[in-house]
């Protein structure tokens, strides 16, 4: 800890011995300074205090002689030698007087005071007193050791003698020299006593001198000595070593550029740990190949990607690795790596230890020595495995459905103008079939989602057992196929394959547990006779679709010309129905819904009517369709609701018979998010009570979703507006739901009532409806009762209500006003 | 008026306190008082406090509690409170106390040595080149005694120059006229004073017992050398110690007892000689023997202080 030889050690000695020195000089000069100061003040003390002394005495005389002059007046005059003998004793007790005489005017002495009183009456002729008979004042005379201080004693203006007195200045020396005496030995004294002190203290001071030393120095070498640590750590190689000293000195500045330099080496470094440390971290493959073409390292990345342990790899040939691939003038990779001096980014494939392939991004650069030999070459390569995967999902996306697996419109766009080409170099024919479910959202709307993909992937397995190798079957969206046929000899050829997947698919399914019956309608439209471009062959086979629809369904349709115009009749029709409601060119006419008992009309229905202003009344069936496919159905729906609510408001007001109003909701509006906003403003609005509105939704929309409609439809009971099931039996629906749904009443559609005496099986069906409605406490309306015998069949199964031409079509909103007046 | 009542009652009250106290005093005897006349008293009167002091302390026994000094300045103070017993003892020259005894009914109780001498002369002195060589030369001159109240410098002189027929009368000062065929007389207050106005001519003669003649304090050398005796009076003690009249008779044999003895204890004779006594003492003849040549002097002078 302690080594002589230290800086550390060297500098506690120096500085030790430098307090030393300081405090023995310091020391030292305080002894001279005492010393001489000490023969000065007893010089200089003596002389002045002398000086002193003489002059205070000296006054002290001069006053005295004055007040004995002055009281020495009266017994003088009087001649009171005793009085004057008196004062004058009492004067010279004072210390250092000699004498005390008072003489007369001649020079004779009236009064000596000293012992003896010798001088009295004797006459004094000396030169002194001849003076001091002379003076006019006070006068001092010195002579010897002996200072004589005369006052005249003066009555008026008659002088009657003097005072003198003497005293002797061998007192005053003798004074100033004991108390020189007296200061030296204080000096000597004070003097002693420090030297004792100095010597006590020396120790201490030492003491003090080495401790202090020793802070001092272990302050100025412990940041010292963290230096020297650090500087052995890092020439060790720990380059994260930093001091931690905060002293802004020399020092501190010194080990702050320290750890300056110690961090710009830990940035700039690289050690074998290091670089280890980062080929371990690589997540990419790293293979050394030596010139041989042996592999001379890997990292872990590639044992980890390859299946191989080190020391399965070192040393081997990278071909195990690499593959026997080579360019078509027989040269590898690693030829061409060796040649160019770099690769980058280039697609390959490794081996692994079984065999499989995997694509990697590989990069390589050639390291060379000094001298510009191949030292060795350095391949980097990325697992581009999932890339690739995502590539090709990114590609079955792009081209591709991802529900039936079919191509879809962009590849069939591209195969179709292939085609075309083809078609049309080589003068062929060929067909685009354009098919269409038949009642698929029906099925999507009851059955749900689930059944419905299931079936569309039903769907396009079976077209595409009907089609040949070369054949397209794709799918546009939705329900909407395409069939390409290209290659065509025949027209018939077409008509064949159309047909064929007429029958294909009307082959019931199984989905889900139930048997679904599908059709489908299919337009066809050829090339070139029907269109030469991929737009045109899809549109006219669509709207060749669209007949076939309009035929009946199920079926196919050739494309005609006369198609052409239908289409841009829809087109008009819809841009007429848009301005419709501007125009005011829609009524709602209302039929009567009659108690089957009473036959008392008990609600009307409202449906609407369009009263072109070109054409005769157009039916709700012609129109409805485009509405809801446009979203028209929304705007048109809430006016024929509040149109309904105002007329029934006014017929009550009119003091008619209070009967409900039924509206019917399109599947659209019903799935509006502010439905039961919407009914409730404008049942407000219009005044009329809320328990005076039925809302009508059809057994699809009800099924559609469930849950969404149980909410729905307990909100809109929360308003007390009583809801409808309408066109109860042509849907799918699980009656064990409607027991879910808040509805008042249901309503059996016309389909299953115009045969209800005729066909067993749909009187089957009202009877069990009925019967369900019954046993849920809901009324139940029939609709479509046009004879006496469904009257007579309905009345029996006890339905509370009819719905039909039997009690009247649907009319003016003036002529049920008559009609109710009619009671 | 309020006021004025509360400061009278209390007045009374320290009155009736005052009279407590007195009858007291009268009771008992706890204080023995000692005095002495003359321009020297206060320094006298100091030198004999040590004595009284001294004397009370052995006086426990007869109940003195201590002792004090009453300050005196002339014979007709002493002589009152000798009469009314505010004063106990005192220590004076025998024409003095002689007067203390014809006035106040004093009684002598002892004789004193004092100044080495148990008796003394008084001397008339005059300087030698005055032309005065005889005591009847006097007549017309101005002779300076000390004061009234001192025995050999005034009584004994005084006395013994008229028991020698000398009319002598007390002038203003030494420049006054004398009447014709006597002798005028001023005090000169101390005997220092005495002898300088005889040496300075201020006074044709002076009187001086015979100790301060010699004493050249009084009576310096250059004086004495030019100054001549030309009568001497006769012998007299030099003091006597009076106690007044109703002072307990045990009290004051006591009190004798002790001042017997005082010169034998270290003590007493310290205190003895702060006042130049050396002794007190008896004579043998007895107090009356020694007075009775005072007394005679007195009454063949015309004394006037006697009246």
């Amino acid at each position: 800890m302690f080594r002589l030889k230290s800086i550390r050690s060297k500098f506690i000695l120096f500085i030790s011995l430098l307090i030393l020195v300081i405090v023995g000089v310091f020391v030292g000069i305080v002894i001279n300074l005492n010393e001489r100061s000490l023969s000065k003040v007893e010089e200089i003390n003596e002389t002045l205090m002398t000086e002193a002394l003489e002059e205070e005495w000296e006054e002290k005389g001069r006053t005295l002689a004055s007040v004995l002059a002055l009281q020495f007046v009266r017994p003088m005059h009087e001649l009171d030698v005793s009085e004057m003998h008196y004062f004058a004793n009492l004067a010279l007790e004072e210390k250092g007087f000699l004498y005390v005489y008072v003489q007369d005017e001649k020079g004779q002495v009236l009064v000596d005071a000293t012992d003896g009183s010798v001088l009295m009456g004797s006459m004094l002729t000396d030169e002194s007193t001849k003076r001091a008979l002379a003076a006019e004042g006070v006068i001092v005379q010195r002579r010897a050791d002996v200072v004589d201080v005369a006052a005249p004693v003066v009555a008026g203006t008659k002088r009657l003698g003097i005072v003198r007195i003497g005293f002797s200045t061998g007192g005053i020396h003798q004074t100033t020299a004991t108390m020189t005496r007296q200061i030296g030995a204080s000096i000597d004294k004070s003097l002693t006593v420090t030297m004792k002190l100095v010597l006590i203290l020396f120790p201490v001071i030492a003491i003090f001198a080495i401790i202090t030393g020793w802070l001092f120095m272990r302050g100025l070498f412990s940041p010292i000595e963290d230096l020297m640590r650090g500087t052995e750590e890092i020439a060790g190689g720990d380059l994260t070593y930093r001091i931690k000293t905060k002293s802004e000195d020399e020092i501190g500045r010194l080990a702050a550029s320290f750890n300056k330099m110690t961090e710009d080496l830990q940035k700039t470094t690289v050690s074998k740990d290091y670089v280890d440390n980062i080929v371990k971290s690589m997540v990419d493959t790293l293979i050394v190949v030596a010139p041989g073409g042996t592999i001379q390292m890997v990292n872990q990345a590639t044992c980890d990607l390859l299946g191989y342990e080190k020391d399965d790899i070192i040393g081997k040939p990278v071909e195990m690795i690499f593959g026997e691939e080579r360019h078509t003038d027989g040269r590898t990779v690693i030829n061409d790596l060796i040649e160019k001096g770099f690769v980058s980014s280039l697609e390959k494939t490794y081996l692994t230890q079984d065999g499989t392939k995997i694509p990697v991004l590989f990069s390589g650069a050639v390291m060379r020595e000094g001298d510009g030999r191949v030292q060795g070459l350095v391949c980097l390569a990325h697992d581009i495995t999932e890339r690739k995967r995502a590539e090709e999902t990114i590609q079955q996306m792009a081209y591709y459905d991802m529900l039936t697996g079919l191509p879809n419109r962009t590849l069939l766009n591209d195969r179709l103008t292939l085609e075309l080409a083809h078609a049309h170099r080589n003068r062929h024919m060929l067909a685009v079939l354009f098919l269409d479910l038949d009642r698929f959202k029906d099925i999507n709307d009851t059955l749900g989602h689930s059944v419905g993909d299931q079936l569309l992937r039903r769907v396009a397995g079976r077209l595409t057992q009907c089609v040949r190798g070369d054949d397209t079957v794709a799918r546009l969206g939705g329900d909407e196929f395409i069939v390409l046929l290209p290659a065509l000899k025949y027209t018939e050829d077409a008509a064949k394959v159309a047909q064929k997947v007429l029958d294909s698919l009307k082959q019931p399914m199984t989905l889900g547990g139930r048997e679904l019956y599908v059709t489908t309608s299919v337009g066809v439209a050829l090339y070139p006779n029907d269109g030469t471009s991929v737009d045109t062959l899809l549109k006219n086979a669509d709207a060749a679709m669209y007949h076939a629809k309009e035929q009946g369904k199920d079926n196919w349709q050739p494309y005609t010309s006369e198609l052409h115009v239908n289409t841009s009749e829809r087109l008009a029709l819809e841009h007429n129905l848009r301005s419709a409601l501007e125009r005011k060119e829609l009524v709602v006419h209302y039929q009567p819904q009659v108690n089957v008992n009473t036959g008392g009309v008990v609600g009307v229905e409202a449906l609407v009517r369009w009263r072109h202003r070109e054409k005769e009344l157009i039916y709700p069936n012609e129109f409805i369709s485009l509405a809801e496919d446009t979203g028209l159905i929304v705007p048109i729906g809430e006016w024929i609701l509040r149109t309904a609510c105002v007329q029934n408001k006014n017929w009550q007001d009119a003091g008619l018979p209070k009967v409900h109003v039924s509206v019917n909701l399109s599947a659209r509006q019903f799935q509006q998010k502010n439905l039961v906003e919407m009914v409730d403003r404008v049942l407000r609005e219009t005044g009329l009570e809320h328990r005076f509105l039925v809302l009508e939704i059809t057994e699809g929309t009800a099924m559609h979703n469930v849950e969404v409609t149980a909410g729905k439809l307990r909100q809109l009971k929360e308003l007390f507006v009583q809801v409808a099931i309408d066109d109860l039996g042509t849907g799918y629906s699980s009656l064990g739901y409607l027991k879910r749904f808040p509805i008042d009443r249901l309503k059996i559609d016309r389909s299953f009532v115009c045969d209800v005496t005729e066909d067993t099986n749909d009187g089957a069906i009202v009877t069990a409806i009925i019967a369900m409605a019954k046993s849920l406490k809901l009324k139940v309306l029939a609709e479509g009762v046009e004879t006496e015998g469904q009257l007579a069949f309905l009345k029996k199964l006890q339905c509370d209500e009819m719905q039909g031409y039997l009690f009247g079509g649907p009319v003016s909103a003036e002529e049920i006003g008559m009609k109710l007046a009619q009671g | 008026m309020r006021k004025v009542s509360v400061v009278g009652l209390i007045f009374c009250l320290v009155l009736v306190m005052s009279g407590v106290a007195y009858s007291r005093e009268t009771t008992r005897k706890v204080v023995l008082t000692m005095g002495k006349v003359g321009e020297k008293g206060l320094v006298e009167q100091k030198h004999l406090e040590l004595i009284v002091t001294y004397l009370a302390s052995r006086l426990n026994d007869v109940g003195i509690e201590r002792g004090e000094i009453l300050p005196e300045y002339n014979n007709e103070s002493v002589i009152k409170h000798l009469k009314e017993g505010g004063l106990d003892i005192v220590l004076e020259p025998p024409f003095s106390a002689c007067l203390y005894k014809l006035k106040a009914n004093a009684t002598p109780i002892l004789l004193a040595w004092r100044h080495g001498v148990k008796e003394d002369s008084s001397v008339i002195f005059v300087r030698k080149d005055s032309g005065i060589h005889r005591f009847e030369e006097l007549k017309g001159k101005i002779i300076a005694f000390e004061d009234p109240g001192s025995t050999p410098e005034y009584f004994l002189p005084k006395c013994s120059m008229e028991a020698e027929g000398m009319d002598i009368v007390e002038v203003d000062s030494c420049d006054s006229p004398v009447p014709e065929g006597k002798a005028g007389y001023v005090f000169a207050g101390t005997e220092l004073n005495i002898s300088s106005w005889v040496y300075f001519g201020k006074a044709d003669a002076g009187a001086l017992d015979t100790t301060d003649w010699l004493n050249p304090e009084e009576n310096p050398a250059a004086y004495r050398e030019q100054c001549e005796i030309i009568y001497e009076t006769q012998r007299v003690p030099r003091v006597v110690v009076m106690v007044r009249a109703g002072l307990g008779e045990e009290l004051v044999l006591r009190i004798k007892e002790e001042l017997l003895k005082m010169d034998k204890a270290e003590e007493g004779r310290r205190a003895l000689k702060s006042f130049n006594i050396q002794k007190f003492y008896e004579p043998p003849g007895g107090l009356d023997a020694a007075f009775r040549p005072i007394e005679d002097l007195l009454i063949r002078a015309s004394a006037k202080e006697l009246h």
